[in-house]
């Protein structure tokens, strides 16, 4: 259920629909917290971080990507096909929004990150 | 509060006024104590006591794991499940259990740690300074962990010992006068204070009185005594005092008792006729009897429990006997007939109970599985639909790392199985490496299970398997292998009419044009192909399934109005699935 509502989140960005997207990610990332799926975790992390691009809030959506990257490698869940299409394109958007500096930042945040309060934190920059 | 499965809270409580100030004080502080003392001094139980009167006053989440049955190897999957958490692949279960409980407020009573200190220990290591979390745990040894803070739980004194034998009495429904007491001092004083001993002797209160008592206990004679150098007298005197309860039983009480220490959990009349074929009836009165003597405990009106003392002296008793080993393997029979009984429930609309049922008998499972490794040939064969059942368990219930271990000791031996068995396991290996997201082992272990369901002429069996290695090669991003998988997979359950298989295996090539080809017309269209057959006779996870797929090849389609309501069809599935 929770995959349903993410890609429910998805469908809103695409729509237009920021608040009702954050809404539906929320649900989401609330139902993963009991039961939680990694995959499906890491596409709501990244669905937030396309939420945040598309508020331009570059700063906040940087550590998200990369802790959600972090999560993918260390559970072994590879992004493939489009997924990984959409991913790499949010990722050379913050990029180049960014610079190097600030990406590095992020980075070591992300690293820094316990990745088992990753839902929470996303779901924080949601609210 | 959690449930207490292992302490016979039917006890009376009495003194331990010092040491319930040190569990308070933990309890309210946080940090991590030992309770350290002989078996049935009533470590377990001062624990219970201590959470109940301090859970009066602030509501704070309980998480007891009795750890007497089980093995190192499960120590920290159990521990993860009763944090109410799930295994994930490259995450260390310290660090889940340390996420699950720094964000409540929480007591964990780890009970009897005895025989796991390397596990538990390094638990309560990285846990105990974790803000806001009390652990208990007992063990009739030091832990031996960096900074372990310890308190000694000793046997009564005379005066304490009396006032339990007293209370005690009183469930009996016997009052002691004045006079009684310095007998039953003497009483307490002859059983070295050990609560288990003295609990055993009241329960005979009833029908001697307390001066015949007395008097029976005297023909104990020498009872404190010490036979080999090292060990503790008091497992002697247990030993003796339980000798002395059942003495005056019939055979089968005392062939039940010690035929029950079988069970690493709770048990009922039919799984002790299971291990020697007796007669049912004669079982439920000696399970009567035996929780009458405090022998047992009663689980509810058909189920018992063993305390782990008792256990130890039943299994010795059982160890004993010449029919061990007939024992040993109908144990190993009757739990894989037991657990496949369960395990066909889980298929059923309302798995839940099942599942727990599952749990209860998880045990003892894995006390058969490990059974049957010491002599593979003869043995594995007997237990085999219980290697493929706990798959739901390791797989479906996030023991991933137990169920890695097992199957790997499995498989070393499977090549010694029968064809049909040993393409059983390498399929159920592969769901566990499947949900371990080990898509290098399932790609190992496929070929083996092909040739083995070829040999067999089980075309269910290969359509799974070739299914199966569809996902696997797919994300190690082979993706022209995993087509080529997939067409026979698909063309092995149309040959044997399987639509729920058709579905499955049409699924999985919707996600290799989806994933694979970067085609979401093609995922589409394999989707909707799927939902038609599946919606005719599938199973709702299944129909969830597909509609899911759909939203999601409908959004890279970019049709969100289309992929919300997809969506919102697999949530009505899922949630009545």
């Amino acid at each position: 259920m929770a995959w349903q509502h993410e890609v429910i989140g998805r469908s809103n960005l695409i729509k237009g629909d920021l608040q009702g997207a954050a809404q539906s990610l929320r649900t989401a990332i609330t139902l993963l917290d009991g039961a939680p799926q990694p995959i499906y975790l890491a596409q709501a992390v990244e669905s937030a971080v396309r939420l945040l691009l598309l508020q331009r809030e570059f700063e906040r959506a940087a550590p998200l990507s990369f802790a959600a990257r972090r999560l993918r490698r260390d559970q072994r869940i590879p992004a493939i096909g489009l997924t990984r299409t959409e991913i790499r394109a949010d990722e050379e958007r913050l990029a180049a929004a960014l610079g190097p500096d600030a990406m590095h930042a992020a980075a070591a945040q992300a690293q820094a990150l316990d990745l088992g309060q990753l839902g929470r934190l996303a779901a924080a920059e949601l609210s | 509060m959690s449930d207490f499965t292992s302490v016979d809270t039917r006890v009376p409580f009495v003194g331990r006024g010092d040491e319930l100030k040190h569990l308070f004080a933990l309890f309210e502080y946080g940090g991590a104590l030992t309770l350290v003392g002989p078996g049935g001094v009533g470590k377990s139980r001062l624990a219970f006591e201590a959470i109940a009167r301090f859970e009066r006053d602030r509501a704070r989440d309980v998480i007891f794991v009795p750890l007497s049955g089980i093995g190192p190897e499960a120590v920290f999957g159990a521990i993860v499940a009763a944090v109410g958490a799930r295994e994930q692949v490259g995450r260390n279960p310290l660090d889940i259990i340390k996420h699950e409980m720094a964000t409540r407020r929480s007591i964990l009573v780890l009970d009897n740690c005895e025989h796991v200190p390397d596990e538990a220990g390094a638990l309560i290591e990285s846990l105990q300074r974790v803000h806001n979390i009390a652990i208990v745990a007992t063990s009739q040894r030091r832990l031996d962990y960096p900074d372990e803070r310890v308190l000694e739980i000793g046997p009564f004194d005379a005066v304490t010992g009396a006032e339990f034998f007293r209370e005690r009495a009183k469930t009996a429904n016997v009052q002691l006068s004045a006079e009684d007491l310095p007998i039953a001092a003497s009483i307490v004083e002859r059983l070295d204070g050990l609560a288990v001993a003295i609990d055993l002797a009241a329960a005979r209160l009833a029908s001697l009185g307390v001066r015949e008592l007395a008097r029976e206990l005297e023909t104990l004679r020498p009872y404190h005594f010490r036979s080999s150098a090292g060990s503790d007298p008091r497992h002697h005197s247990l030993g003796k005092m339980i000798d002395w309860s059942l003495a005056p039983l019939d055979e089968r009480p005392q062939t039940v008792f010690a035929l029950a220490s079988a069970f690493a959990g709770v048990f009922d009349a039919d799984d002790i006729v299971a291990l020697d074929e007796g007669d049912v009836l004669s079982t439920a009165q000696a399970l009567t009897t035996l929780a009458d003597r405090s022998l047992l405990v009663r689980a509810d009106s058909t189920r018992y429990s063993m305390l782990t003392p008792m256990r130890a002296v039943a299994a010795r008793m059982l160890g004993g006997r010449s029919d061990r080993h007939a024992v040993e393997e109908r144990f190993a029979h009757h739990i894989n007939t037991r657990v496949l009984r369960i395990h066909d429930q889980l298929l059923t609309p309302s798995p839940g109970e099942a599942m727990r049922e599952l749990l209860d008998r998880y045990d003892d499972a894995c006390a058969a599985l490990a059974w049957a490794l010491k002599h593979p040939n003869d043995r594995l064969p007997i237990v085999i639909d219980i290697a493929t059942s706990l798959v739901s368990i390791w797989a479906g219930g996030g023991r991933l790392r137990e169920g890695s271990m097992w199957m790997e000791r499995l498989m070393e031996q499977a090549s010694r199985l029968p064809q049909a068995l040993y393409a059983r396991l390498s399929n159920a290996a592969m769901r566990v490496a499947y949900a371990g997201t080990d898509y290098q082992r399932m790609l190992a272990l496929g070929p083996t299970a092909i040739s083995a369901f070829t040999i067999l002429g089980d075309r269910l069996g290969l359509a799974r398997a070739y299914n199966a290695l569809a996902v696997a090669s797919l994300y190690v991003g082979k993706t022209d292998e995993a087509s080529l998988y997939v067409e026979t997979a698909v063309a092995l359950y149309r040959a044997i009419e399987h639509p729920t298989g058709i579905g499955s295996a049409l699924l999985n090539q919707g996600n290799i044009a989806l994933e694979g080809h970067s085609d979401p017309i093609g995922a589409r269209s394999r989707y909707l192909e799927a939902l038609k057959i599946l919606l005719e006779s599938g199973p709702d996870t299944q129909i969830g399934l597909a509609y899911g797929n759909l939203a999601e090849a409908t959004y890279f389609l970019h049709d969100p109005v289309e992929a919300v309501n997809s969506a919102q069809n697999a949530i009505r599935y899922f949630e009545r699935s």
